[in-house]
């Protein structure tokens, strides 16, 4: 019975979301004609697909009780990285894939162990990921924004249909799906969750916290690659500048889709409703001739109004009771 | 001779060391005007670097200290472009906009308990979108370019003797930030914040008051290094600043600054920032492709902290030994 309430009370979170989303769609769509136009809603897909493939390897890093800030350097670089191996080393496209997969799993790595064993912040070992990554993206692509003419097959990626669908579609559905089984039914999930939740207790009934983290962070750094690798068959040009910023765009999703920052809790689902949700604001915000400057900005609002509807503690009185009159799902 | 003694000391030697390597080298490295650059372009970093290291004792993060830089340049733009008030008497008003920053920074940290390098971030994307926005524009609404010419203005980026005046300023800071950190009950009240929040509240420390402080000491820093940067660079523009806070958090690690809270002093800050900086030179002088920096500077930030780890442990694996070995003497001569 409190089994079912619970549940409840999840998708009743989840819907609370949808209303929102659905909210938003409406406000865009009346202020600009050209919102619900079949070009603009696909290109608003196509930036959700990748922000939505992030996200679904990211939302581990808060819910262990961490952070990854090198997922937008990572993308890139794993652009970058494909395309020396296919076009420069001369590799099929499947293996030179399957070598950035890895490449990406050992930075992934990297980030995890400087973490866990040596105790640094994590958002500090990921900023200067971060850093260091989109250091040795300029390095390789000498600054060049690439642009990648071959091989068929792996432009066939972020182009070609299926069933009249877009490839990066499937993938996004694909991991994304993925990475919920991951989170809701395996043990690995169970220990994610119990790691973010309380380290202690966790430690105290045999998990080890230190191998969950770092499989957190291989997968989030892993799950960046793939968005990195769709990213530039989808765009046909490697660019180490195209790094900047998704960090915060994939922050944002994460969190107005209800996962907190201090570990313990998340859910996969809410994150793709806050992909959707960035990419409607990003878009919006275009469609209305918004200076390109508006984007962090709002993206930062966002964050802090997200966190602030979370959170649970010191809180205003004015926002305590509009929880209440939204109906706290915490309750 | 304690450990962080000891660190310093291998610090300096190394500093040294790869002073001693670039001369050799390369022949126009010690000349007066490098050597004198790279103190100035140590300053630029090491001003916003003495308000991060007060921030970083209270084991928090501010990483909206290169928005601040680029906020605070857009604002003296606007100034000197649309208005003819004097520069002293705008200047105050682009520090207090640091200084807003780091209230806006610490209430959220400080009454919602959000973790402060999200807060940080959210403020930093805030702030660089802000600059944007309020940059100076031509007609057709692109961000053009200010030359300042206010003599004032400029006069920040002067030199005196063969001193730039931020070194100057950089090196008065320290000292009276190290010497209030040092004898006075606010920074000890510093100190006590960052090692256990709990026990200084117990103790009657107004912790948040604290945060606020050293928040908003942080965000007067950063707006202070942006002040000089602008004046030496005779321009204004919105990318100032942006990522900068890399080569703060490399400089105050180098410096041996932990990320723990509690310890850390000015001095390290001080070596760390020169340290960076003539690293940077290197670069620069020995003709090295200009994309390697980032990857020096983040990975300086990991090799360091694993390496300070690894130091810490093996110094008191060594204390520990020399303990045992001293009680083993003493109970041979008992015996």
């Amino acid at each position: 019975m409190n089994l079912t309430a619970a549940k409840a009370r999840q998708l009743l979170k989840d819907l609370r979301l949808f209303f929102v989303l659905i909210l938003l769609m409406a406000v865009l769509s009346v202020l600009s004609p050209r919102f619900l136009t079949l070009g603009n809603l696909s290109n608003v897909l196509w930036s959700v697909c990748i922000i939505g493939i992030m996200c679904s390897g990211f939302i581990y890093a808060p819910i262990t009780g961490g952070i990854d800030l090198s997922v937008g350097s990572m993308a890139a670089l794993a652009g970058i990285i494909a395309n020396v191996l296919m076009n420069q080393v001369g590799i099929p496209w499947v293996p030179a894939l399957v070598i950035t997969l890895a490449c990406g799993m050992f930075i992934g790595f990297i980030n995890g162990i400087v973490t866990t064993k040596f105790g640094v912040p994590a958002f500090i070992v990921t900023m200067a990921a971060k850093t260091y990554l989109f250091g040795i993206a300029m390095l390789v692509s000498n600054g060049d924004m690439i642009t990648i003419m071959k091989p068929k097959g792996f432009l066939a990626i972020g182009v070609g249909k299926l069933f009249g669908l877009p490839i990066p579609i499937y993938i996004m559905v694909a991991v994304i799906v993925a990475s919920h089984i991951l989170l809701k039914h395996t043990v690995f999930g169970r220990k994610a969750i119990a790691v973010g939740a309380n380290e202690v207790a966790a430690k105290l009934s045999g998990v080890d916290p230190d191998r969950t983290r770092i499989m957190a962070y291989v997968l989030s750094a892993t799950a960046a690659t793939v968005a990195g690798i769709v990213m530039a068959s989808l765009t046909q040009q490697a660019y180490a500048a195209n790094a900047g910023g998704y960090e915060l765009d994939v922050i944002t999703a994460v969190v107005v889709g209800g996962t907190s920052l201090m570990g313990g809790s998340g859910s996969v689902a809410g994150a793709l409703i806050g992909a959707v949700m960035v990419g409607f604001i990003n878009n919006g915000l275009n469609l209305l001739n918004m200076p390109s400057s508006f984007h962090p900005l709002v993206t930062g609002v966002v964050i802090l109004l997200a966190l602030l509807l979370n959170q649970g503690g010191k809180m205003p009185k004015f926002i305590l009771s509009m929880r209440k009159r939204l109906g706290d799902p915490g309750k | 001779m304690s450990i962080t003694a000891l660190r310093r000391l291998i610090l300096i030697g190394l500093l040294l060391a790869i002073g001693l390597g670039l001369s050799l080298a390369s022949p126009s490295f010690l000349k007066l005007d490098n050597l004198m650059t790279l103190l100035q372009e140590a300053s630029q970093t090491g001003i916003v670097a003495v308000g991060f290291t007060l921030v970083l004792i209270t084991a928090g993060i501010d990483m909206s200290i290169g928005a601040v830089i680029a906020i605070t340049a857009m604002i003296c733009a606007n100034f000197l472009t649309y208005t003819h008030i004097p520069a002293f008497a705008f200047i105050p008003v682009a520090l207090g906009a640091g200084c807003l920053v780091g209230l806006f920074n610490g209430f959220f940290i400080t009454r919602f308990k959000l973790p402060e390098f999200i807060v940080t971030l959210a403020s930093r994307g805030i702030l660089a979108g802000l600059a944007l926005l309020i940059a100076v524009k031509d007609a057709d609404g692109f961000v053009s370019n200010v030359f300042i010419q206010d003599p004032v203005y400029l006069g920040f980026g002067g030199t005196v003797g063969p001193f730039y005046i931020i070194t100057i300023v950089f090196l008065v800071l320290a000292v009276l930030v190290q010497f209030f950190l040092k004898r006075t009950r606010s920074g000890t009240n510093i100190y006590a914040t960052g090692a256990n929040p709990t026990a200084a509240r117990l103790s009657g420390i107004n912790t948040d008051k604290t945060i606020f402080a050293v928040y908003m000491f942080s965000g007067f820093c950063a707006s202070l290094s942006s002040i000089f940067l602008s004046a030496r660079m005779m321009t204004a523009m919105p990318e100032f600043g942006i990522g900068s806070e890399m080569d703060v958090i490399a400089a105050v690690v180098i410096g041996g600054t932990p990320f723990t809270g509690g310890i850390g002093d000015i001095w390290g800050t001080v070596i760390g920032t020169v340290f960076l900086a003539m690293i940077k030179n290197g670069i620069l002088k020995l003709g090295i492709s200009p994309y390697i920096q980032p990857i020096v500077i983040g990975g300086i930030i990991v090799v360091v902290v694993v390496v300070d780890v690894w130091y810490k442990g093996f110094a008191e694996r060594l204390a520990r030994n020399r303990a045992r070995r001293r009680t083993a003497e003493q109970d041979r001569a008992a015996a």
